[in-house]
């Protein structure tokens, strides 16, 4: 291979990298090669002794990722960097009734999905304060029936109410254990949101 | 040689390269090469390193019809030649801590 094939084929690979950098790299294996020739070893040598082009050209550009990666932590595609590609824009600008509804609906639903999980949950949580309630004042009737004489409706009121306070119990580990779910499911889903964002924006972390 | 511990010994290997007198690329190459195996490529994003943090300058010289670029060390660069010295003395004194080590195993 000549000097310049070499350095043709090296320009072309390089091209991802600004111009100036490029020029440079070009540049300095340009005066490698040329003070080999000077040395007197013959073009072919002088090519051959910096190595293979394609493998050069690629740990430069890894090189040159390496010493580029200051808050700019995107090491699949050095090709836009700051400009964003136009015909996207327009066709963001033009679809936007369509995606911008499409993306509000959805939003509508998550929402009402959550008020509706939740809803749920204080329901339960109602039944529990209703049981105890209603064990309280079953308790209450039944001690005041019975210091009033009618003993088997007292009794049985208070019996009826113990029973309920157990039940209240089993329900509130239920309720416990439901509130968790529930937690657990609107974390997850709220993480899923931020993924799904995140990956639209690329962050600059 | 470690990967790691070649990348910190060939930027001070090219500072003392021309750190006597200025010099190019393909001779800084030649000089390194007996100690310490070094080519186009490394070499490349050393010189760009050893520039951006201002421990050598750059000028243009023609040569032959062409443009040659030199090296020459600065302050900053002399200083982190008397630094690595310095950390060597401590790398020597570990070293011979590990090389202690070694024997005593070797008796069993």
């Amino acid at each position: 291979m000549t000097k310049s094939e070499f350095l043709i084929i090296l320009r072309k690979k390089l091209i991802s990298i600004p111009e100036q950098d490029r020029r440079k790299t070009i540049q300095y294996y340009s005066e490698m090669i040329d003070d080999r020739i000077e040395e007197g070893f013959s073009e072919e040598d002088a090519v051959e002794q910096i190595g293979l082009v394609y493998e050069l050209a690629s740990q430069i550009m890894s090189d040159y990722k390496e010493q580029s990666s200051d808050g700019r932590s995107d090491p699949n595609s050095t090709q836009q960097k700051k400009s964003v590609n136009p015909v996207v824009v327009i066709l963001l600008i033009l679809g936007f009734p369509l995606w911008f509804s499409l993306l509000l609906t959805a939003f509508a639903v998550l929402v009402s999905l959550f008020i509706t999980l939740w809803s749920v949950i204080i329901a339960f949580w109602s039944v529990f304060v209703s049981f105890i309630a209603c064990a309280f004042s079953g308790v209450i009737v039944g001690v005041v029936f019975n210091i009033l004489g009618n003993v088997f409706p007292g009794t049985a009121m208070i019996g009826a109410a113990l029973i309920l306070a157990g039940l209240s119990v089993f329900s509130f580990y239920g309720c416990k254990a439901l509130t968790k779910g529930a937690a657990f499911l609107t974390k997850q889903i709220a993480v899923l949101i931020k993924k799904v964002f995140l990956k639209r924006r690329p962050s600059d972390a | 040689m470690d990967i790691q511990i070649k990348r910190g010994i060939l930027e001070v290997c090219v500072l003392a390269a021309i750190k006597e007198n200025d010099s190019y690329g393909y001779k800084i190459i030649k000089d390194i090469k007996p100690y310490v195996d070094i080519s186009e490529s490394t070499l490349y994003p050393i010189l760009r390193r050893l520039e951006s943090t201002n421990m050598l300058s750059v000028r243009n010289v023609e040569h032959n019809g062409r443009l040659r670029k030199y090296y020459h060390i600065t302050d900053l660069g002399l200083e982190r030649i008397t630094e690595f010295k310095k950390e060597w003395e401590e790398l020597q004194s570990i070293y011979n801590f590990i090389n202690k080590a070694g024997d005593s195993n070797d008796k069993e």
